[in-house]
């Protein structure tokens, strides 16, 4: 899986803050199963409603059930 | 009686000097052009044989020009002395006298004339052996520019030195310059991050590929404000039906209007 470019816009946190969340939402996606091993997709984007409740871990996976759920609907 | 005149000298000078012109032999006014030993397809007569069969030995012909230079020694004297490209005739010896039209020929063939020798592997042919000759001396030429004997040169640096230099073709320059196919717009990628990876082109054969992913997180949407009461129009509260309803006014106190 390769992704060219990876952006984050999460209210409320620091840049340094945002770095690590994307750091851990590429280790996340990278030990993800189930992909489909061939496919192109130019451009991906998920919108989440942030629970103020939750914590980042918790934050990070529902990003990458979301973008599992889009990238299995790739033909 | 003998009268001398002044147009009787002329007369005498002018009949002398036609008698020089006729006697006196012809004089060389100009070189003949060198006749070349051999032509291109020439295959090739002895020409120092034809030199030496060129040179008369005839007693009697000798003779006769002999005694006609005897006749006009005035002549003779005469051009030795005046002339300095005529060459005297004396120094010649008799029997062995040249033919002047053919002197200069013989003399430039017999020197310069020195065909190479035929060996098994030389062509017949006059103008492959000039070619021949031609490589050779070329060859000669490089050799003496490109020394062998230096130490720090190896044999591809000898090679390169002796390789005429020949400017490059416009194939050469611009054989890279190879314009790429535009690219269709569904696979454009970011310039930082797929122009210098190495494995750019080895990660798009196969697998998956993401060119963008934006997420966005947003935040919840507030509750509704909780209306409160405005306390600033100050609505009276509502009284019990039992209460009376209107309020007096401007008689003092506040107090029921019982009526």
């Amino acid at each position: 899986m390769r992704i060219d470019q990876l952006s984050l816009q999460i209210p409320g946190v620091s840049e340094a803050k945002g770095r690590e969340l994307g750091m851990l939402l590429a280790d996340k996606l990278a030990a993800a199963g189930g992909l489909p091993a061939i496919g192109d997709m130019p451009r991906l984007r998920v919108d989440l409603i942030a629970d103020p409740l939750s914590s980042p871990d918790q934050l990070i996976d529902r990003i990458v059930a979301e973008v599992m759920a889009q990238l299995r609907r790739v033909p | 009686m003998a009268r001398s005149t002044y147009f009787g000298r002329i007369a005498r000078g002018a009949k002398g000097a036609a008698a020089d012109a006729v006697l006196s032999p012809p004089k060389l006014l100009f070189r003949p052009p060198p006749r070349l030993p051999f032509t291109a397809g020439d295959l090739g007569h002895d020409l120092i044989g034809e030199d030496a069969a060129d040179r008369r030995s005839s007693r009697g012909i000798d003779r006769k020009v002999a005694s006609r230079r005897e006749e006009h020694q005035f002549a003779e004297n005469q051009s030795s002395v005046g002339d300095a490209i005529e060459p005297a005739r004396q120094s010649i010896g008799a029997g062995l006298e040249r033919r002047p039209s053919r002197d200069f020929d013989a003399q430039f063939s017999a020197t310069q004339t020195r065909r190479p020798e035929k060996t098994p592997d030389t062509p017949s042919t006059a103008s492959v052996a000039m070619r021949e000759r031609g490589t050779d001396a070329a060859e000669r030429r490089l050799e003496s520019v490109v020394p062998r004997d230096l130490p720090h040169l190896d044999t591809s640096a000898h090679e390169r030195a002796a390789r005429p230099v020949a400017p490059p073709t416009a194939a050469q320059t611009h054989a890279t310059e190879v314009l790429e196919p535009a690219r269709p717009s569904s696979s454009r990628r970011a310039a930082l991050t797929s122009a210098y990876r190495p494995d750019a082109t080895t990660s798009t054969v196969g697998g998956l590929q993401i060119g963008s992913m934006e997420i966005r997180i947003v935040s919840p949407p507030a509750p509704p404000p909780v209306k409160a009461a405005n306390a600033v129009k100050g609505r009276a509260p509502r009284l019990p039906a039992s209460a009376p309803t209107r309020l007096s006014r401007g008689f003092g106190t506040f107090g029921l209007i019982q009526g």
